[in-house]
């Protein structure tokens, strides 16, 4: 599925009447909270099925808020989050992971004392038929390096390695939605490069996928369509197309 | 599932040097009555009793991250279970050994239950609690257990009467404990509770319901307290309520730090060092109880990992390399990537995963660290 060159039709990007039956992953007036003060104040984002959606914002402007409180691990007391028609809200993480709700943490936060292969197998992933289903040994064949690497301890990766761990660790969910966070923060631009690659690849496995970025470059060259967000709401929105070098982009991430 | 696993179980001792530690401690084991004098095979029993306690009390504290005190409770209960069998229904005590560990699961799995309804610092003293109740009950209910008298000379099959004979059986039925407890360790359940212990919020987003899997965690342990409790009963031929009292949880803690909380092996060596430190001190010094616990308290101290972090950090700089710790957290070039320095000898894991596990424990000669020598 995914047409490669989809930034450029979606006209406005609107998530209009096209998109909605395909509609995967629905948040409506989120609002999030840690502890007591509230941080997110109403986000509101679709991602259509197997689309890759960028969200955009400088550092402390809510991105990884939004993926935590979609996966339930920020508190929310107001809003929807509607996975497939179903709403997650109420559900503890497990819950949305077997629901179809994967994050890769920024900072490829993979279990340093656990060997690679254990850090696979640790994922309780949501159940589909076998032929669909994520293994270890699929995760090999799709990152054949971490074939090689399946009996180091994760905490001896490099930075790129324990991203694509962490990748996979995701992967082993078996999810209809992939929350990737910040997947360049911190790397070198050859290995951000490589990361970019491994996007590309996700997209061609037919997953639908939010990636939160700060890097707004490496965000739109593999992004359908972006959200752009400061303050814990959403100001805009685009085709991935239509934002590089736009005054919305200067004026949200001051670039 | 897939053919490749690395002898893991824990923190640093992993694959070809854990398993030589093992054998090491096998061999001993094994011959050690041949030149032990029957005192000091009696002091052998203790080390390999306290083994399988402080090996089990690591699964909730090392591999889950969870402080218990209720652990001698459950210990308490298996050696009841053994006792009170024989003494009320005459039943034979090898029966109750096999009964023990079940009985002390149901009731860890209950006591477990009640615990886990609180989190850290508030669990730990629900367990305190809930240890002290079962102590208390015990204790007070004398119809039943004979309260603070105990309960003495519980027959035994004549085959295990003579000590050196007792001695073996111990030593094969903790071969037996360590083993399932080791592969368990070594299984993705093993993982998962590591996972936990490292970030519980991670694990819980990665699909891992982690109450469910701290109460699993909770009653494996409280299950291998009650069978290190059976072999209290085989070694001592009977129970008295203080082996339930919090204070008894303290030497599995003890035990624990002493060896290494990081690694499958810490607990075992710990309690060979304990056991063996404790005989020697205690016969030499009034106020052994002073010396003992400075020389513990050094121990803590300057090798806060466990002796097994620690032994490996001083052979790790003799060769010359550096900490070989975890220099690698940050920086990705850093560390060595691919091929893991020491402890990753990868492959050859199914071979491991199917020997079983050998048992524990050591001779006077004290192998490994300081202390034990004479």
């Amino acid at each position: 599925m995914s047409s490669a060159d989809r930034g450029a039709p979606a006209p406005t990007g609107r998530a209009t009447d096209a998109a909605q039956e395909t509609t995967m992953l629905d948040v409506a007036d989120l609002h999030g909270y840690y502890g007591a003060s509230h941080v997110l104040h109403g986000v509101t984002l679709q991602v259509g099925r197997g689309e890759l959606v960028a969200l955009l914002g400088r550092n402390g402007a809510g991105k990884t808020t939004t993926l935590s409180a979609i996966i339930g691990t920020v508190e929310t007391r107001q809003g929807s989050i509607v996975l497939e028609g179903e709403d997650l809200v109420g559900h503890h993480p497990y819950q949305r992971l077997r629901r179809g709700l994967a994050l890769v943490p920024s900072g490829a936060r993979v279990f340093g004392n656990l060997s690679v292969q254990e850090n696979l197998e640790v994922v309780r992933a949501r159940s589909v038929p076998p032929e669909e289903a994520w293994t270890v040994k699929r995760v090999y064949e799709f990152f054949p390096k971490l074939s090689d690497l399946r009996a180091s301890m994760a905490g001896n990766l490099s930075g790129g390695e324990r991203q694509m761990l962490a990748v996979g660790r995701g992967l082993m969910a078996n999810p209809k939605v992939l929350l990737f966070d910040e997947p360049s923060e911190g790397l070198a631009p050859v290995v951000v490069q490589a990361i970019g690659q491994l996007v590309d690849q996700l997209k061609e496995v037919g997953l639908t996928i939010v990636l939160a970025e700060q890097n707004h470059r490496f965000a739109l060259r593999h992004a359908d369509r972006a959200y752009l967000i400061e303050k814990g709401q959403i100001r805009h929105e685009a085709a991935a197309g239509e934002l590089e070098g736009s005054e919305a982009l200067h004026r949200y991430l001051g670039v | 599932m897939d053919a490749v696993r690395t002898g893991l179980a824990g923190g640093l001792l992993r694959g070809r040097s854990a398993w030589a530690v093992w054998g090491v401690l096998a061999l001993v084991a094994l011959l050690a009555p041949v030149f032990a004098s029957e005192r000091q095979v009696f002091v052998l029993m203790t080390v390999l009793v306290l083994a399988v306690f402080a090996t089990s009390f690591n699964v909730i504290l090392g591999y889950t991250g969870m402080v218990s005190f209720a652990h001698a409770a459950y210990y308490g209960v298996g050696a009841y279970t053994v006792t009170l069998l024989w003494m009320h229904l005459g039943w034979p005590s090898l029966l109750g050994f096999v009964l023990a560990p079940f009985v002390a699961a149901a009731v860890a799995y209950v006591t477990g239950l009640i615990a886990l309804r609180a989190v850290q610092l508030y669990f730990a003293l629900l367990t305190l609690a809930l240890g002290q109740l079962l102590f208390v009950v015990t204790f007070q209910w004398r119809a039943l257990t004979r309260g603070d008298d105990g309960v003495h000379g519980v027959a035994l099959p004549d085959l295990i009467v003579p000590t050196t004979n007792r001695y073996y059986f111990l030593v094969f039925a903790a071969a037996i404990a360590l083993a399932i407890l080791g592969a368990v360790m070594r299984s993705p359940f093993g993982a998962t509770l590591q996972a936990i212990r490292e970030n519980s919020e991670r694990a819980g987003f990665l699909g891992i319901k982690v109450k469910r899997y701290q109460l699993a965690s909770f009653t494996l342990g409280g299950a291998f307290a009650g069978y290190a409790g059976a072999m209290f009963v085989v070694m001592d031929r009977g129970a008295f309520p203080l082996l339930m009292h919090w204070t008894t949880s303290a030497e599995p803690i003890f035990v624990t730090l002493i060896g290494g909380l990081n690694s499958f092996v810490g607990p075992t060596i710990g309690a060979i060092i304990f056991v063996l430190l404790r005989d020697w001190i205690t016969r030499r010094f009034v106020f052994w109880g002073l010396i003992l616990g400075i020389v513990l308290l050094v121990i803590i101290l300057r090798m806060p990992g466990g002796t097994v972090e620690g032994v490996q950090r001083l052979v790790a700089r003799l060769r010359g390399r550096r900490g070989e710790d975890k220099v690698a957290e940050g920086s990705p070039a850093a560390a060595g990537g691919e091929p893991p320095p020491e402890h990753a000898p990868a492959r050859g894991g199914e071979a491991r995963t199917g020997d079983a596990v050998e048992p524990t424990h050591e001779g006077e000669a004290g192998k490994p660290a300081p202390g034990g020598g004479r």
